[in-house]
């Protein structure tokens, strides 16, 4: 009991007045914001139309995605069976699409979470220690930054074969960079303001400092980045899907349906377009909602969704 | 100057050499044998040996990379293990679809999104900045890659003089050429473009705010010189550096568009090579993706000079 | 006495948020003579700034200005088109800010940057429109032998920068911070004013620097004449260099002055109180006097004198309207304390040692 009420005193600390270290003040701005930017509303009610679609997929989608039920290619009939047409196998459109939003959004998070947790401790480590650590880190981070992305992805994919996982994983190293950077500039600004130096003054070790006093003053910054990145990962993962190299292809993935269906997009439009709208759209409310974040918060830095 | 450059070259170098080592472990740690894959499944142990004996892969793995690493320095980088065609050759040949599309793309983003950026801060707020800034997140919403499907669906079926399909050189006419390139190019500029729109409109949004624009009112300028001249270059500045960072995103973006255009280019060439392990073309295709883009970020450092007075590389001290 | 260069009456200037409004200068009204260095002195925060932007109409749209009268050497200027407003601004009245790495501009040199007042209000016969200007900026840069150049030399010279040819073509990062601000000044002269608004022009520098500039502007005013509006929190720049003196607080002028006058003979609480926190070569005091408390919110300032909840000989008549006492020909308070009626407690307020023992808070 006692480690969790110290757990629970760090992150909810009413005295400094945060809440799991963003200031109730960032919390009431947002709220702000939330209430008066249609912007920020129309986000939020996006991502959770489309949370809702992949959380509650089985029971909405109206026939076995992965099912063969219908004539190849039939055209969308907008009202009951097929309501969207079939993909190139003859499987429900519409199921597939409310399926695919399960691993777009499982992908985009989750790669996110996997650069987010390596990058922050590259990050803190870098900016904490300073001098040569520093420098052997971020010269390191400066390498990932010549690796194009993508093609380190269908690399990585190559070796370790498709697979939900795989692809978050390989995704996810392309965002150690993002994080590793914003992390140690916050920590370098914030390394020397005045709490620090108290926290020193009396007697904290570097550990503590790190965990109790400097992380909880990224929070702000990193879920605006982390926003951005899971809209930019969807992408990445949709393209990737598209390429065939995603999540396995008989997964409904919204990019493997683009990519399955490309050689019919000419005769049958609806292949080429519906899988791509769910995908502007996600990422769409994803980026308004990221932006709304940054005005709450105030962050400049991490623009460039 | 001069120093500064032969320094960050010199980096480079050693930053290529690092992307080249961990391509080389990497791409060996791929499960597959790249002469199973040649010559199928019922060929002779005799006959498999001989070829990896003819190939190199019966050595050890350091002496591969001992020999790779030379050649690498001479500029060779060696010929593909299932056509025997130099890796040079192959890149010099798909690179050409690749970097024009590419290029073309940037250019289209930037000429757009630029001015669009400038616009909507000048008009925060009202109904064009709205405009632009609806414009601009679907444009960074949408995949390169699906805004090609959009545009092959409803402008290539409509227009018979942009083609849907394949690349022609510039050799065999620019118009051809162009009519070819154009539509990938909005293609992968779109995504780019949305995102430097959105840059340039912040970073003016911030400049506007600065003191020393309150000084060019106080001076009795005009509205437009005051936008063109005292805020105009500084606000490219930050966004000179993310038009950089963002080479690597283009790069990938022309990867998944040039397979939907049905493009023989670099993306299309690695990820054959990757399915072929055929290990050169992969390592190759990757060195000079490092290179170019190490170069390219070293340009965008020196354009930064000319617009930033303030940086001067080099010996240090005043001008 | 000659006609005013200056003269405000009643300037009211309210900035407009979502959730309220912001009284930030509250009817004030003073002038300035051809010639003279009128000085506003005051916290930060009580409208000192906001007083010389809105004289310039420098103020974002969402500041409202109002008043009965601004008019300079004759003419309304509250009345002036955008345009009209252009052609006063950086001409007959120009401006010199606090903070001379900031406000100037980064990316083009020093000597373009007063070039360009001189072809907007000097006579130089060189064009100014967009095209032009951009070609310059951009392609030829400013030819060193074209008039305005040669005169924002001449400019750098007058205001004492040593090697004026080179330090035009070089960038503001590369100037000193004391030669930046010569460099704000000799842009506010490019173009020949009659008016020059000093922001805080020495509050960013060293000492010793302050001195040579603050020698330099009254240098410049006697020799083209200007009349300067100095604005800024210290008093000690004030008696160094202003002619006049208003005492700002909360967007208020509680007393107006000769320096001398005001100096030797403060008539307002307030004036006072800040006299008092003034450290001394002479000090035998142990502590400095600080006045307690602190500025009323802008928003919603109680009715009545402002300084009235801090002021040790607040009375009930302090809620009312202040107005204004002439107490010496030129020498205004605006102060309750000098009407006629008050208490007769308060009756030796004036006496130099008068210390407050009943009701307020004592100190």
């Amino acid at each position: 009991m006692g480690i969790l009420a110290n757990v629970f005193a760090r992150f909810v600390d009413t005295d400094k007045a945060r809440v799991f270290g963003i200031r109730t003040d960032m919390l009431e701005r947002l709220g702000l914001v939330l209430g008066r930017d249609r912007k920020a509303q129309l986000g939020v009610a996006i991502v959770g139309i489309v949370g809702f679609m992949a959380a509650f997929a089985p029971i909405l989608a109206p026939h076995d995605p992965m099912g063969q039920d219908f004539p190849v290619l039939l055209e969308p009939q907008f009202v009951g069976a097929g309501a969207l047409g079939t993909d190139s196998y003859g499987r429900d459109m519409l199921s597939r699409l409310i399926y695919g939003a399960r691993i777009s959004l499982l992908v985009g998070i989750g790669a996110v979470a996997v650069g987010a947790i390596i990058g922050m401790v590259i990050g803190l480590v870098a900016g904490f220690f300073g001098g040569l650590v520093d420098d052997v880190l971020m010269r390191m981070i400066d390498i990932f930054w010549a690796f194009p992305y993508l093609l380190v992805a269908i690399m990585l994919v190559a070796i370790f074969g498709q697979g939900l996982w795989n692809v978050i994983i390989a995704l996810g190293f392309a965002y150690i960079d993002d994080f590793a950077r914003i992390i140690r500039g916050e920590v370098l600004a914030l390394r020397e303001e005045e709490f620090t130096l108290a926290a020193r003054s009396i007697g904290l070790t570097s550990r503590e400092i790190m965990v109790g006093e400097i992380f909880p003053n990224t929070i702000a910054p990193l879920l605006v980045m982390y926003t951005v990145l899971v809209a930019r990962a969807m992408i990445a993962e949709a393209t990737l899907s598209f390429l065939g190299l995603g999540v396995r292809p008989s997964t409904p993935t919204w990019g493997s349906l683009l990519g399955q269906g490309r050689g019919f997009v000419t005769e049958a439009w609806w292949i080429g377009i519906l899988p791509g709208l769910m995908i502007v759209i996600t990422v769409f409310g994803i980026n308004l909602f990221g932006d709304a974040l940054r005005d709450a918060f105030d962050v400049r830095r991490s623009e460039g969704g | 100057m001069r120093r500064y450059i032969a320094k960050r070259l010199l980096h480079s170098l050693v930053v290529v050499w690092i992307v080249a080592t961990v391509v080389f472990a990497v791409v060996r740690a791929i499960p597959g044998d790249p002469v199973q894959l040649m010559l199928g499944g019922d060929a002779t142990q005799e006959a498999r040996e001989q070829l990896r004996t003819q190939l190199g892969l019966d050595e050890p793995i350091y002496v591969q990379y001992a020999r790779w690493m030379g050649r690498l320095a001479q500029g060779d980088l060696g010929e593909s293990l299932s056509t025997g065609v130099p890796v040079l050759e192959l890149l010099i040949q798909v690179g050409q679809p690749t970097v024009s599309i590419g290029l073309l793309g940037m250019l289209i983003a930037l000429s757009i999104a630029i001015p669009a950026g400038l616009i909507s801060a000048l008009h925060q707020y009202e109904w064009d900045d709205y405009v632009a800034t609806f414009i601009a997140f679907l444009g960074i919403s949408m995949p390169g890659f699906w805004v090609g499907i959009l545009l092959i669906v409803f402008i290539s079926q409509r227009f018979e003089f942009l083609p849907a399909f394949g690349y022609v050189g510039p050799g065999e006419g620019i118009r051809a050429w162009f009519s070819h390139i154009i539509l990938p190019a909005i293609a992968v500029g779109v995504p780019y473009g949305g995102i430097i729109m959105r840059m340039m409109r912040s970073s003016m949004l911030e400049v506007m705010n600065e003191d020393y624009m309150r000084t060019a009112r106080a001076k009795g300028l005009s509205p437009q010189l005051i936008v063109m001249k005292h805020a105009f270059q500084n606000a490219l500045i930050p966004v000179v550096t993310i038009a950089g960072i963002l080479l690597g995103t283009l790069l990938g973006g022309v990867v998944a568009v040039e397979i939907v255009f049905g493009i023989q280019g670099l993306g299309r060439l690695l990820i054959n090579s990757v399915h072929q392990r055929d290990f050169p073309v992969v390592q190759g295709s990757i060195v000079i993706i490092a290179v170019i883009f190490v170069l390219t970020n070293l340009l965008v450092d020196l354009l930064y000079t000319v617009l930033n007075p303030k940086i001067k590389y080099g010996d240090g001290g005043e001008s | 006495m000659s006609n005013p260069m200056l003269e405000i009456e009643n300037l009211h200037v309210e900035f407009e948020t979502e959730d309220e409004s912001v009284q930030a200068v509250d009817g004030i009204s003073f002038e300035i003579h051809p010639g003279e260095v009128y000085g506003i002195v005051g916290e930060s925060g009580s409208g000192k700034s906001v007083t010389a932007l809105s004289i310039m109409a420098l103020l974002d749209s969402n500041a409202n200005v109002t008043a009965d009268r601004v008019r300079f050497d004759g003419t309304d200027l509250l009345s002036k088109t955008d345009s009209e407003m252009r052609s006063i601004r950086g001409g007959e009245i120009s401006m010199i800010f606090q903070d001379p790495m900031n406000s100037l501009n980064p990316v083009i040199t020093v000597g373009e940057q007063i070039a360009e007042v001189v072809r907007h209000h000097g006579d130089v016969n060189e064009s100014t429109n967009l095209v032009q200007e951009m070609r310059r900026k951009y392609v030829t840069g400013t030819s060193a032998d074209s008039a305005s150049w040669r005169r924002a030399v001449e400019l750098l010279e007058t205001v004492g920068i040593p090697d004026p040819e080179t330090r035009a073509q070089e960038y503001p990062h590369q100037l000193s911070g004391g030669m930046r601000q010569r460099v704000m000044i000799a842009q506010a002269l490019a173009g020949d004013p009659s008016l020059i608004l000093a922001d805080e022009p020495t509050t960013a520098l060293d000492v010793s620097i302050e001195a040579q500039i603050l020698n330099q502007l009254l240098d410049l005013r006697d020799e083209f004449g200007v009349s300067v509006l100095l604005i800024t929190h210290d008093l000690g720049v004030v008696r160094e260099t202003c002619d006049r003196v208003a005492v700002m607080y909360a967007g208020e002028l509680m007393e107006k002055a000769a320096v001398e006058e005001l100096f030797e003979d403060p008539q307002h609480p307030y004036t006072r109180g800040l006299m008092q926190s003034i450290p001394r070569l002479t000090d035998d005091r142990e502590m400095l006097d600080v006045i307690e408390g602190s500025v009323p919110n802008l928003a919603a300032k109680p009715p009545g004198c402002p300084f009235q909840d801090r002021c040790a000989w607040a009375f009930e008549a302090c809620t009312q309207p202040l107005e204004e006492h002439e107490v010496d020909p030129g020498h205004d308070v605006a102060c309750h304390l000098h009407r006629e009626d008050i208490p007769e407690e308060l009756g030796e307020w004036n006496s130099p040692t008068a210390v407050r023992t009943d009701g307020g808070d004592d100190r």
